[in-house]
This record gives structure tokens, C-alpha cells and sequence, in this order.
């Protein structure tokens, strides 16, 4: 008995232990400061606003982004706009035991830009800067426009956890064909992410993760913003650290909320299934609208865990709130489409309306393909149809938005089209939401 | 530490034994429908590690048929204690892999929570051989290890309700918009949320340092509550999270066994009178 009231004690010295995670003191410093991993971000102004942020191997003194209109940025009569916010990525002891370099964080707003144009753009931390990539701002004025969408790109660099499938040749394989799709067609504006970037938001799974992002920058260094969503493997403090969103975004940047206004006629609501759906979030829902959906002639919604999975259990509780709290706003206020991710297959819905298949109805689309290895879903549940697709491919949606149609294209790894669909935006009056 | 005596009835070791058993088979049983509806280790196999995911569900299919055989078990003198490792060995690898496997919130928490489990086999053995080899008492590490079992499991959710746990939050909105004619809004339920955690943080220690009746008789009526919530807002088909929660309220029916038994010694000891009957 004795050994056993031992056991118990080390037991509990063991969860303690375990449940306590220690920083390792700062290595040495190497002299040569290297910048990398270029992301821009756009949160709810893309027309004016705009974040880059970057990683570089030391803090800095000085860091900040040098922009202009014009692609040459050698001249000191460009731009300047010094970084919002700065710091040294956490790092475990399993990023260490993985080999990945201490790093920082850097995140510069650029404020007043105009609508519809490139701006070349190079990140500095003190003199060591970047190559010259560029970005489009959003436009001010309605003009057919396409984003991209998808979920679910954890797993990759040389040594992820548990090793086994390296590198990520299918995320990295998404990512060479999101820079091509955007070479070919110069109209996509945005990539929209999901969620679940990685197998956690720590530094030894991050790191890959923008390393393989830079695999979107086109030819001419183009980079495409990304509108992100926070999925259920973004719980570290890693995803603040290094998807921040900026102070205009304060009240709900917490809370990874809000909304794009990508065109004056066309919005993206960008929701947070990892944090409370039915409080805050839910007022901050019907609030954006009430507000928006009148003058928004196309009003995308995108989140991370499904209404309607395709292949986990659709009786559980986290799938179960999104459609009790967000879904009947989604379909009072008549939204165009629902993007989904976390089921790591390929699905789109029949419309659906009150818990039932109704042509007047939200179709789902998602969810999730971007590299991570794809799961068998359930083709009978009752939400898929003849209308649907069920299948277990990587893959991402490309959708083509003009005034009266908007084209929703799921592209295979190898750039095949899996699925096509259309859409007319849903007329809808103040006096609607009455009924 | 207060010294408690660890003498026992036939008819409590007996008690001790059927609810110990009763709620390690409904916290396997859980685990066992996870595992048929596709959980981690499903997900671990084929993500990170290459399986197809026919033979990552065959895996995971033969583990829960291995669980469910280890349930049965531990109802026989001559298997039991084989059951319990076996059961042992799963809810700590199941545990850790599910740490290790994040896309979580409050991954350590859950953590804690699970390790307040790790020793009910153990707990459950000790009762079931007690039963079978007619004990009258039981070593004090049984009791410790449940009054340490019922800490870490109100002390998890104590600190999950100090760090304002979206679940939570949205359970207590859920509550009150679905079953009272007021709605609540996201800060009073976290106010409400910082109460609760207060009260669960000093229940969890006085688990440890002052246990009495009236204590137990809450931890038995709050552990059923928060986890009958699971069902009661997410509807009957959420009930395997309902079911693996079965030692929150389960334990300290178990300790409460015990502790009857000490109440009947004390009074025992200071009414001579009723000594002499
Ligand atoms: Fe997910
Ligand atoms: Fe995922």
C-alpha cells in the first residue's frame, strides 16, 4: 500500500511537471540579421489599410517598411512607415530540440493607401532589408474581382512532430499553385484562410508554415493578402504573436472578428469558432448585419469549424453552436455563402434553409485541403444532394465575384477543376429581416 | 492533513467497489464511442504519421474492441486486474497523445483533467480486491488518491473558469437564454464564470484540507450539473461528453462512502451508550 500512496504522489508531481513548459535561455547571437517570411494582411479597410508583417533572426532597433506606388525603392523619398509591433517569437523546448532558429516578430500598418493600386513594398530591421514585393489594395469602386479560399494546411517543414510525412509536398504543391492561379489571373485579390495552419501556432510548426507561404509570391513578387481565420490549432501564443491584426481591429482583434469591405458592394465576415460564439461574437454578428447586408450586394461569411461537417460528428457541441447561434443570422440576413474548414475533405452543401434542403437555402462550401492529408466524409448525410460534392482531394475554391453572378471553382491539386458552381446575390430589403 | 480513518464495512467496501467500477465503465465507455466515431488517434496516425485511413480506423476500431473487452473484465476475479492496466496504459497514452496532438484551447487544463483520471483503475483495483479478499479497511493513500482525483478535476475547471473558457461562456449564455425569460451577456457571464471559479478553486482545496459531508454533497451536485450542461445544451446525441465526466460527480460519491463510514465511527466512539448497545 505504500508503494501505491508513493505512486499516487509521483503521479501528481508528474502532471505538475508536465503541465509547466520552460523557456530555454537565449542562444547566441548571430551578428547577421536575415529578414523573411513577407505576409501582408488585411483586415476590415483593404482599400486604405494594410499590415506587413515580417520574421527576422534579431529584434532591431529600427524596424520598419519602405513603400511607394512605384517598384524602384532605392531612393530615400519613399514612403516610411515604422512597425506597430515587435517582439521575440515564444519558442519551446521542443522548437529547440527541432532545430528552429530563435526568430522575432515585426507587424508595420500602412495607413492612407489608395484603392486599386500596387504598392512595392520592401521590411527592414535596422539596415538588413528585403527584396522588393508588392501588393494591390482593394478597390474603391464595384469591378469583378476573385479571392481565393481554403483551410487546413498544418503539417510541414523537415522535422514536424512525429515526423513521418516530410516535407509537405501537398501544401507546398497548394501554395506553388495559389502564386500560379494568381500569375494567370490577375483579378484574385485576397487568399482567405481557413484555419489550422499548423498542427499548433508554435514556432517549430510557424516557421515551416511561412516558409512554404512565400511558395504563393508570384513571379513578380506579388504577394497576396490574406484575410485569416483562427482555427483549432491556433490556441498558442504563437498565432497573436505572428497574425496580428492591427490596432483599428482593437475591440474584437482579440477575438479574431470582423469585416472585409473588399468591394463598396461586397463583404467578408471572417468569424472565430475558438472563442465564445454566442456572447460578444453573436452581438458583433448581428450587429455587422444589420448594418452591412443592405448595401453589401454579396456577403461571404468564413469560419473555421463547420455548420455542416462532412466528416466529423455533426451531433457535437462545437458544430452544434455554430448552428445554433450563427446559422439562423446567416439565414435571416440572407448570406451569400458560408466557408468551412477542419474536415480535411472537400464539400459543398445543398442550399440550406431551417435545418432542411431548401432551394432558397445557404450553400456551405469547404472544408479544408490545403495540404493537410484529407479525410473519408459521409456523402449521405442528409445535406448533400445532387447538387453537392463529397470528396477526399486537396484543394481550394477560387471565387469570381462580378455585380449579378459570382463563379465558386473548387481547383484540385493539379489545378484540375473538382467542382463549379454559380451564384446570384440574394435580394434583400430591411423589411425582410422583419418577417 | 487531517487524518481520516480508512475503516470500513464489508457493506461499504462492497458500495466503494460497485461505484468505482460503475464510473470507470461509463469514463471507458466514452472513450470506446469516441474511438468508433473517428478520435485522435485516428487523426495522429493519418496526419502525422502517413496511414491510410481505412487502417487508421482499423486501429482505432481494435483499440476500443481491446477497451471494451477490458471493461468487461473487470467484472471477473481473474481478469480484472489485467483490465486495469490495460485500461491504465490507454488513458494515459490517450491523454498524453491528445495533449501532444493540440488543436485544443486550454490544452494543459485538459491535461490536468485527464491525469486526475489516471489512477481511477488503480482506485477501482484496490476496491475490487478489497471486496474480493472481505477487507474491513482500506490504506489511506485510497482515500488520498481520490480526495486528489476530485482536486485536480474542480481545480482544472476553476482555473478553465478563471481564463474565461469560451465554452463555458457560452453554456452559461445558452442556459439562461434557453431556460429563463432573461438573456445574459458575455461579461456577466464572465463575472458569473469568476464566481464560479472562486467557488471551485476553494471547494478543491478544502477537498484535500477540510472535506465534510456538506462539501461532498455539492461536489456531487455540481460535478453532475456541469456535466449534465453537455447534454442539456447540446442535446442527448452529446452524450459521450456527458459520460466522460462520470468521475466528476462519481468520485465524490465514492469518497462520500467513505466518509459516512467515518461519521458512523465517530459518533460511534463518543456516545459510550450507544457503544454499549
Ligand atoms: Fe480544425
Ligand atoms: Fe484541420
Amino acid at each position: 500500500m505504500k508503494i501505491r500512496t508513493n505512486f499516487l504522489i509521483a503521479i501528481s508531481c508528474l502532471l505538475i511537471l508536465s503541465a509547466c513548459k520552460k523557456e530555454q535561455p537565449a542562444q547566441s547571437i548571430n551578428k547577421d540579421i536575415q529578414v523573411m517570411h513577407p505576409r501582408v494582411i488585411w483586415t476590415e479597410k483593404p482599400q486604405e489599410h494594410a499590415i506587413i508583417s515580417w520574421t527576422s533572426t534579431h529584434l532591431g532597433e529600427g524596424n520598419y517598411v519602405l513603400f511607394d506606388t512605384i517598384p524602384n525603392l532605392t531612393g530615400n523619398t519613399h514612403l516610411k512607415a515604422n512597425s506597430s509591433k515587435d517582439g521575440k517569437i515564444f519558442i519551446r523546448n521542443m522548437d529547440y530540440a527541432e532545430g528552429i532558429p530563435e526568430a522575432f516578430y515585426h507587424h508595420t500598418e500602412l495607413n492612407d493607401l489608395m484603392p486599386a493600386t500596387t504598392y512595392y513594398f520592401k521590411f527592414c530591421t535596422d539596415n538588413s532589408c528585403s527584396e522588393t514585393y508588392n501588393f494591390i489594395t482593394a478597390p474603391d469602386k464595384d469591378q469583378p474581382y476573385a479571392i481565393i479560399s481554403g483551410g487546413d494546411s498544418r503539417l510541414g517543414g523537415e522535422k514536424p512532430r512525429f515526423a513521418g510525412r516530410t516535407p509537405s509536398i501537398e501544401r507546398q504543391q497548394m501554395n506553388r499553385m495559389i502564386a500560379k492561379l494568381t500569375e494567370e489571373d490577375p483579378s484574385i485579390i485576397a487568399f482567405a484562410h481557413g484555419g489550422d495552419y499548423c498542427t499548433t501556432a508554435d514556432w517549430r510548426h510557424l516557421y515551416y508554415w511561412f516558409e512554404d507561404h512565400t511558395l504563393t509570391i508570384t513571379k513578380d513578387n506579388r504577394i497576396l493578402p490574406l484575410i485569416i481565420t483562427r482555427g483549432n490549432h491556433e490556441h498558442e501564443i504563437g498565432f497573436l504573436e505572428n497574425f496580428w491584426l492591427g490596432d483599428i481591429t482593437n475591440e474584437y482583434s482579440d477575438g479574431y472578428f470582423f469585416m472585409t469591405q473588399i468591394t463598396p458592394s461586397s463583404a467578408l465576415i471572417t468569424l472565430n469558432t475558438e472563442t465564445s460564439m454566442a456572447g460578444d461574437q453573436l452581438e458583433f454578428l448581428e450587429e455587422t448585419l444589420e448594418k452591412h447586408r443592405v448595401k453589401n450586394n454579396w456577403m461571404f461569411v468564413q469560419y473555421h469549424k463547420p455548420a455542416y461537417p462532412a466528416v466529423k460528428d455533426f451531433d457535437r457541441e462545437d458544430f452544434y453552436h455554430v448552428r445554433k447561434y450563427w446559422v439562423p443570422l446567416f439565414e435571416k440576413y440572407k448570406i451569400s455563402l458560408a466557408l468551412e474548414s477542419d474536415g480535411h475533405a472537400l464539400k459543398k452543401t445543398m442550399p440550406i434553409l431551417n435545418g432542411k434542403v431548401d432551394p432558397d437555402g445557404i450553400i456551405y462550401i469547404g472544408e479544408g485541403g490545403l495540404g493537410v492529408p484529407q479525410r473519408k466524409p459521409f456523402p449521405d448525410r442528409w445535406f448533400f444532394g445532387k447538387e453537392s460534392i463529397v470528396d477526399s482531394k486537396h484543394h481550394l475554391w477560387k471565387i469570381t465575384v462580378t455585380d449579378s453572378l459570382a463563379n465558386v471553382t473548387a481547383f484540385g491539386i493539379e489545378q484540375d477543376t473538382l467542382h463549379t458552381f454559380s451564384l446570384t446575390p440574394k435580394p434583400f430589403l430591411v423589411e425582410s429581416t422583419a418577417n | 492533513m487531517k487524518v481520516l480513518p480508512i475503516n470500513l464495512s464489508l457493506k461499504s467496501i462492497t458500495g466503494l467497489a460497485q461505484v468505482l467500477k460503475f464510473i470507470l465503465v461509463l469514463y471507458v465507455l466514452a472513450f470506446c464511442l469516441k474511438l468508433k466515431k473517428g478520435a485522435v488517434i485516428s487523426s495522429v496516425l493519418v496526419v502525422e504519421n502517413g496511414y491510410s485511413e481505412l487502417s487508421a480506423f482499423w486501429i482505432e476500431k481494435g483499440v476500443a474492441i481491446v477497451l471494451l473487452l477490458s471493461l468487461i473484465g473487470i467484472f471477473f476475479k481473474v481478469t480484472y486486474k489485467l483490465s486495469i492496466w490495460i485500461i491504465t496504459a490507454f488513458i494515459v497514452g490517450y491523454a498524453l497523445l491528445s495533449y501532444f496532438n493540440g488543436g485544443k484551447a486550454f490544452l494543459e487544463l485538459s491535461l490536468i483533467s485527464a491525469v486526475s483520471k489516471w489512477w481511477l483503475p488503480l482506485l477501482t483495483s484496490i476496491a475490487i480486491n478489497a471486496y474480493y479478499d472481505h477487507k474491513d479497511s482500506l490504506n489511506r493513500g485510497f482515500l488520498f488518491g481520490i480526495q486528489l482525483s476530485i482536486f485536480l478535476i474542480f481545480m482544472s475547471h476553476g482555473i478553465g473558469c478563471f481564463l474565461k473558457n469560451a465554452l463555458y461562456i457560452d453554456y452559461i449564455i445558452g442556459f439562461v437564454g434557453d431556460y429563463t425569460p432573461f438573456s445574459i451577456k458575455q461579461y456577466q457571464a464572465e463575472q458569473l464564470l469568476n464566481i464560479i471559479g472562486i467557488i471551485d478553486v476553494i471547494v478543491a482545496v478544502l477537498v484535500l484540507l477540510k472535506p465534510s459531508k456538506s462539501l461532498l454533497y455539492w461536489l456531487i451536485f455540481w460535478g453532475f450539473l456541469t456535466s449534465l450542461l453537455r447534454i442539456v445544451d447540446a442535446g442527448i446525441f452529446n452524450y459521450t461528453e456527458f459520460l466522460i465526466r462520470a468521475p466528476h460527480f462519481g468520485l465524490p460519491i465514492a469518497m462520500l462512502i467513505i466518509w459516512n463510514e467515518k461519521i458512523k465511527a465517530k459518533d460511534y466512539s463518543s456516545s459510550p451508550s450507544l457503544s454499549k448497545s
